[in-house]
């Protein structure tokens, strides 16, 4: 869409389109990172705008360079300055799980993290994992076990279960359950999306 | 799993398991939600709410926020139609604000953080006046009153059959006992989002709803459009439970700013917003009496209820129909007062008022069993009605039908068998050794389904690929999946040709939406017979091609074949092609159920609890729902139904509590972490068990029965009832908090550990 | 959520550099699952955000002379799995893998545990309470299931952190730095009671950074446990938790740390149920005694009597548990 029509004023938001893949300088970051932590790259505050700053995050493989406002959260950045609208906000404060992401090979919860912290991260969305044509094994064992009812939770439910089970691949189904817990399903298909994470993780192996 | 065997061998596709028809949609985040929708120079609304629980608005000052650089149209109650939302007393704003939370001006700006300075710019002036919060005291004299007519929404609805008074002068026992349910959060994942967009005078709206058809009825009414200038769109909804069931103001509000600023416009409420202005479960206090014979029948139920609709509800609250249809009773009033006071807009949630009464009866009906010494099944079983029993038709109490198809004796039958009911301890609270008590409680509930008028179209491309449109919605119950497998049932083509366009008012007729236990037999029995429509149509193509008459034709797997002769057939799409055309069909019913007879949709809960009577903790051993689902569709869908509909009626057990503090009517909990709802840890999903108990209607589809509501009915008292049996004490307040089970206790015995400073 | 500045500083001293004189203005964030939660719901307002996660300083779980020094920019998740930590420090390990979900333990750092702000409801909603500079708590006459029943007023929140507790018992050391200077606080001393700041929780100067917790080795032969006691499984902050950690020789407790979470507003030592079991063998009756004495004094509001035999029960099985 056009932003022509955005204005700009003081101390408010810029929302330029993204720069898809035009940020050569991102080729440098490191995936084994703690999340948000980045040695290599520290962006700096504009002279400008303090209040505004280059943000540089591989996602789904993708490097994109950014100027946002300091108070963009990791999903605002997600969902509207990439249009990743596979990622959710069920509560916008870290007490639901629908945002949940992969930030350097970790499960967190993307509303509740700023933009400007994660930069020179690598993150995972649901759109990183499978698509309609090749779906992920994780994709796949929440289909054979209808793991959902509205969805809504849906890609937060499966990247939680692609952390799980990366860090833990033949989990148990208590071990399921914990390492679950951090999402919520408010049509509590629990028994099926616990199914799921176990089949997946049949998958998997397979 | 009481899984059966397809029993009627013509079926192919009804009563099969499979994956959801839109299931990669939703596990590829490529569903689009509301909220995922962007239109070209979309702008961002946010609501300006008020602080207090009453007052009116003397002043307010919109022109710092107009100034604001990226806002474009501000909106306050002086824009707003002077008009109630439809269903509601509510205006969409208003100069008068009866809850902490309720919106009367609003701002739409080129982003939401725009958006939420300029809100911050309005200045406005209150008039506070006083507020009730509690609908007993706002029956009093001297209450504050919330409307010119006061505040009893319209008569108390009244049921009376026989007399209740002779009844307990009859009884050979007589208790009553108070039971409360709070107001609850009900809410869904996806918080209510709309986007509206102005073509002319034309309005187009994307929002999360259950019935667009009623978003339709309110926007045309607001705006004075004329229906095919309005379309209503919620294609993907993330949860509804009755939340979203009837239109609501942020719609109103989104097509208002939307009107004035020119450009389309989306407002997406907060989590807070939703929690506090979205139509959460209603409090209900029940005074219940009831009178028994020695027999073990009910002689008598005095049923008076307190309805805490908050300030608006969305349509009319009350209970359920179990006193009157659940139960043989020979003397029943039933009062039910429905009272506005101060507090957050109530409305239906996964049963109007079903869980609450639910809650009430069952409980009490447990605790005069005990009292009798009787076993509380036997005691149920006695006084369940059953086929051929009399039974209301409509709501009035008035025995006029005959009951047919009642699963309910079913239900308690193998839902016991499976929980093992003889291990009951028969003498509550004893034999008990060790902090930890065990016990066991059941609950049956029951409902209605099938109501009101719906409609559906079924398209078949020149390809031979069906598109079925409907203007119901998808609210998570799978209704995509089992409505298009009952049109690939009758038309012979496969699932996976199909294509739904759910919850579209231009492209589907009308429909009442998804609530109530209704999608599946109201807009399947439409979708049946749009599809029978389609498939006489396909005949027609066909015989002349295949030198038969339409009445030889039979289609099976996508190919038109003469009955009775392998060698004539005709693949599906060969007969569209040749015939050039694409077929359309349309079915709109009005209500399933028609004539004396009478089909109700009961369910039974069984419980085993363990009470730790040292922190007051419950925690569920074992759990068994077992319900009349009539036929089943698709027997995935109809487990994952009950066990998610299990759950959320135990998470009421357990949390869900909105606290409003009474010094000045806040909602104090408004968040996930306060209300808690529970966590995949919470109640161990794998001591849920389903029975589906087959048991077809005469009205569904194929026999099929709605059960979206009722597993989320029995839990609360189920759950009572088994901490009773387990420790001797009554719970009649939900949640069961650590207080309530440690306060119970030490009541029990007073030399406990009830240490205060 | 308002913007603010917010720029990485380089270095520890470049950190407490940008900070200022008051609270508040200048915030720190490190896992940020607190502060940004404050910052959407307006309760702080700050001109500008410093950022610590990444400062070397605050980093890694080293050993130290008496037992580990822990950066406090670790995530809880990491807390929780490290092998060191769970060796010689069990206790916190089994205190940080209770708090919040994966995800939170993710995000969230040690040094952010113990300085998050209360819970309590009327503090998250903004009302004009001790803690927003005000002179009221509302919790007193107000919806006070959770607050404290130990050392309550003239506010009544409770300290709301998992890791604080363990760190008690511990016997941990708060490492804090304003860039130009350093302290070293016991932890004990780190946290204040209302009567000694209503407005804050613990001891921390405006310009300081939590920069290291010197945890002492656990006393060799010594037990411990952390139980938490939530209305939902998991996802919660605690009803009441306790962190015990005993040493018994021959059949005798030799010493033993009791502390509170949940129930006080700050983590609360109860010293004399302690006292109650040093010198008893660890049974039914000792543990008992243990957990009434732990609630001797205790002043429950309107709706938290509660949890009194609910501490009591709490403490007694988790001292049994180490029997």
């Amino acid at each position: 869409m056009a932003d022509d029509d955005r204005e700009q004023s003081e101390g408010a938001v810029s929302r330029r389109a993204f720069l898809k893949g035009g940020a050569a300088a991102t080729g440098a970051l490191s995936a084994t990172l703690m999340p948000g932590v980045a040695e290599a790259q520290l962006p700096l505050a504009k002279d400008a705008d303090p209040r505004l700053t280059t943000v540089d995050l591989r996602v789904n493989g993708v490097a994109y360079r950014k100027e946002v406002p300091n108070s963009r959260t990791l999903v605002e950045f997600i969902r509207e300055d990439l249009k990743l609208t596979g990622t959710k906000v069920g509560c916008d404060r870290a007490m639901c799980g629908a945002c949940t992401v992969i930030l350097n090979g970790r499960n967190v919860y993307a509303c509740s993290m700023l933009a400007v912290e994660v930069s020179g991260g690598d993150v995972t969305t649901i759109e990183g994992l499978g698509t309609t044509d090749a779906l992920h094994p994780i994709q796949q064992a929440f289909i054979e076990k209808s793991g959902f009812q509205c969805g809504f939770c849906t890609s937060g439910q499966i990247m939680s279960t692609k952390a799980l089970l990366d860090k833990m691949p033949r989990p148990t189904e208590d071990d399921a359950r914990l390492l679950m817990s951090g999402n919520l399903c408010r049509c509590s298909a629990y028994k099926r999306i616990l199914e799921s994470v176990m089949t997946a993780s049949r998958l998997l192996q397979a | 799993m009481a899984q059966q065997q397809n029993q009627n061998a013509t079926l192919n596709v009804v009563g099969t398991r499979g994956p959801n028809i839109d299931a990669i949609a939703r596990v590829t985040g490529t569903a689009k939600y509301t909220g995922d929708i962007e239109l070209p120079g979309m702008l961002h609304a946010r609501v300006l709410r008020s602080p207090h629980p009453h007052a009116r608005i003397v002043g307010i000052d919109t022109s710092k926020a107009e100034a604001l650089p990226g806002v474009k149209a501000v909106i306050t109650y002086k824009d707003a139609p002077k008009l109630p939302i439809w269903g509601s007393r509510q205006f969409v704003m208003n100069d008068r604000v009866r809850f902490v939370g309720e919106g009367f001006a609003a701002v739409a700006a080129t982003d939401l953080e725009t958006a939420d300075r300029a809100l911050r710019l309005i200045q406005v002036q209150f008039e506070q006046l006083p507020f009730v919060m509690d609908p007993e005291e706002a029956l009093k004299p001297g209450a504050p009153q919330l409307f010119p007519d006061g505040n009893l929404e319209g008569q108390a609805r009244a049921v009376t059959r026989g007399s209740v008074e002779q009844g307990f002068k009859e009884s050979d026992r007589v208790i009553e006992r108070v039971y409360r349910c709070p107001t609850m959060w009900s809410g869904s994942m996806e918080p209510h989002a709309a986007i509206a967009l102005w073509e002319g005078a034309k309005l187009t709206m994307w929002c999360s709803a259950q019935s667009p058809n009623r978003v339709h009825m309110n926007m045309t009414q607001q705006f004075d459009l004329s229906d095919a200038n309005c379309r209503i769109i919620s294609s993907y909804v993330g949860g509804g439970f009755g939340t979203k069931s009837a239109p609501h103001v942020d719609e109103t509000i989104a097509a208002l700013l939307a009107k004035k600023a020119g450009r389309p416009v989306k407002l997406q409420y907060t989590r807070e917003e939703e929690i506090l202005d979205s139509n959460t479960r209603f409090e209900v206090k029940m005074y219940m009496r009831v009178g028994v014979m020695k027999d073990m029948s009910i002689r008598a139920l005095d049923v008076r209820a307190y309805i805490n609709q908050g300030a608006y509800h969305s349509r009319l609250g009350g209970l359920g129909n179990h006193a009157t249809h659940l139960y043989n009773i020979t003397h029943l009033r039933t009062q039910q007062f429905r009272v506005h006071t101060n507090i957050a807009n109530t409305g239906p949630t996964r049963g109007v008022g079903d869980p609450q009464e639910c809650f009430g009866l069952d409980s009490v009906l447990d605790e005069i069993a005990n009292e009798m010494g009787w076993d509380p099944m036997a005691f149920r079983l006695k006084n369940i009605k059953r086929n051929g029993d009399p039974v209301p038709r409509g709501q009035t109490g008035v025995e006029d039908g005959v009951l047919i198809n009642q699963g309910a004796e079913l239900c308690i039958n193998q839902g016991a068998a499976r929980l093992g009911w003889n291990r009951r301890n028969p003498t509550p609270g004893a034999g008990q050794s060790g902090p930890k008590a065990r016990g066991i409680g059941m609950a049956v509930t029951e409902r209605g389904g099938g109501a009101g008028l719906a409609g559906a179209e079924v398209k078949i491309n020149l390809d031979g690929s069906v598109v079925m449109s409907f203007a119901s919605t998808d609210i998570g119950t799978g209704s995509r999946t089992t409505l298009s497998m009952i049109a690939s049932e009758v038309l012979g083509v496969p699932l996976s040709k199909f294509l739904t366009v759910a919850g579209d008012t231009e492209a589907a007729p009308y429909d009442g939406g998804s609530q109530g236990n209704r999608t599946l037999q109201s807009t399947g029995r439409a979708v049946e017979q749009a599809a029978r429509d389609c498939l006489q149509q396909v005949f027609a193509a066909a015989a002349p091609l295949l030198k038969a008459m339409p009445a030889e034709l039979e289609m099976r797997d996508s190919v038109v074949r003469v009955r009775g002769d392998a060698q004539r057939m005709m693949a599906l799409s060969e007969v569209m092609s040749r015939r050039g055309r694409s077929i359309v069909g349309d079915g709109n019913v009005a209500g399933a159920q028609t004539g004396m007879n009478v089909e109700r949709t009961p369910g039974a809960h069984f419980v085993e609890v363990e009470v730790d009577r040292e922190t007051g903790k419950v925690r569920i051993l074992k759990y068994v729902s077992a319900h009349d689902v009539g036929q089943p569709i698709n027997l995935t869908i109809v487990e994952n139904q009950l066990e998610g509909g299990t759950i959320q009626g135990l998470a009421l057990t357990q949390a869900e509590e909105m606290r409003f503090d009474p010094r000045d009517g806040k909602c104090l909990n408004a968040n996930f972490l306060d209300l808690k709802p529970p966590t995949m840890m919470d109640f161990d999903p794998r001591v849920i068990d389903i029975i589906a108990v087959d048991n077809k209607s005469a009205f569904g589809p194929f026999g099929a029965k709605g059960l979206g509501e009722n597993p989320n009915h029995p839990g609360m008292a189920a759950v009572a009832n088994a901490i009773y049996n387990a420790t001797g004490v009554r719970l009649r307040e939900v949640p069961f908090t650590r207080a309530d089970v440690l306060q119970g206790l030490g009541q029990q015995r007073p030399a406990a550990q009830t240490a205060r400073g | 959520m308002d913007n603010f500045s917010y720029a990485r500083p380089a270095t520890l001293r470049d950190a407490a550099s940008q900070l200022g004189r008051e609270h508040n203005r200048v915030m720190l964030i490190a896992g940020g699952t607190d502060v940004l939660g404050e910052l959407k719901d307006h309760l702080r307002e700050p001109e500008r955000l410093v950022p610590i996660r990444h400062l070397k300083e605050l980093q890694g779980i080293r050993p130290s002379r008496t037992g580990l020094r822990i950066g406090a920019a670790t995530l809880l998740a990491d807390i929780a799995e490290s092998d060191v930590i769970r060796q010689q420090a069990p206790v916190l390990a089994m205190a940080a893998g209770k708090v919040g979900t994966p995800q939170i333990r993710n995000m969230g750092t040690i040094g952010g545990n113990i300085c998050q702000r209360p819970r309590c409801w009327y503090y998250r909603n903004n009302y004009p309470c001790f803690k927003h500079g005000g002179n009221t708590c509302f919790s007193a006459a107000g919806e006070n299931d959770f607050h404290a029943i130990l050392e309550g007023g003239p506010s009544f929140i409770v300290h709301p952190s998992d890791t604080a507790p363990a760190l008690v018992a511990l016997g941990a050391t708060v490492r804090i730095s304003s860039g130009s200077r350093e302290r070293s606080v016991p932890i004990a001393e780190f946290f204040v009671t209302p009567r000694q700041d209503a407005r804050r929780e613990n001891v921390l100067q405006p310009n300081e950074i939590v920069t290291e917790l010197e945890v002492p080795s656990a006393p060799a032969g010594s037990k411990a446990i952390y139980v938490k006691e939530m209305v939902r499984e998991m996802w919660d902050f605690a009803l009441c938790s306790v962190a015990a950690m005993v040493t018994v020789q021959n059949g005798v407790v030799q010493n033993a740390r009791i502390v509170l979470g949940g129930v006080a507003p700050r983590p609360y030592r109860a010293a004399a149920a302690e006292t109650a079991l040093v010198g008893k063998a660890l049974d039914e009756a000792s543990a008992t005694a243990a957990g009434e004495a732990a609630v001797q004094g205790a002043r429950p509001l309107a709706k938290n009597a509660y949890k009194v035999p609910l501490t009591q029960a709490v403490v007694k099985r988790a001292l049994l548990s180490l029997a």
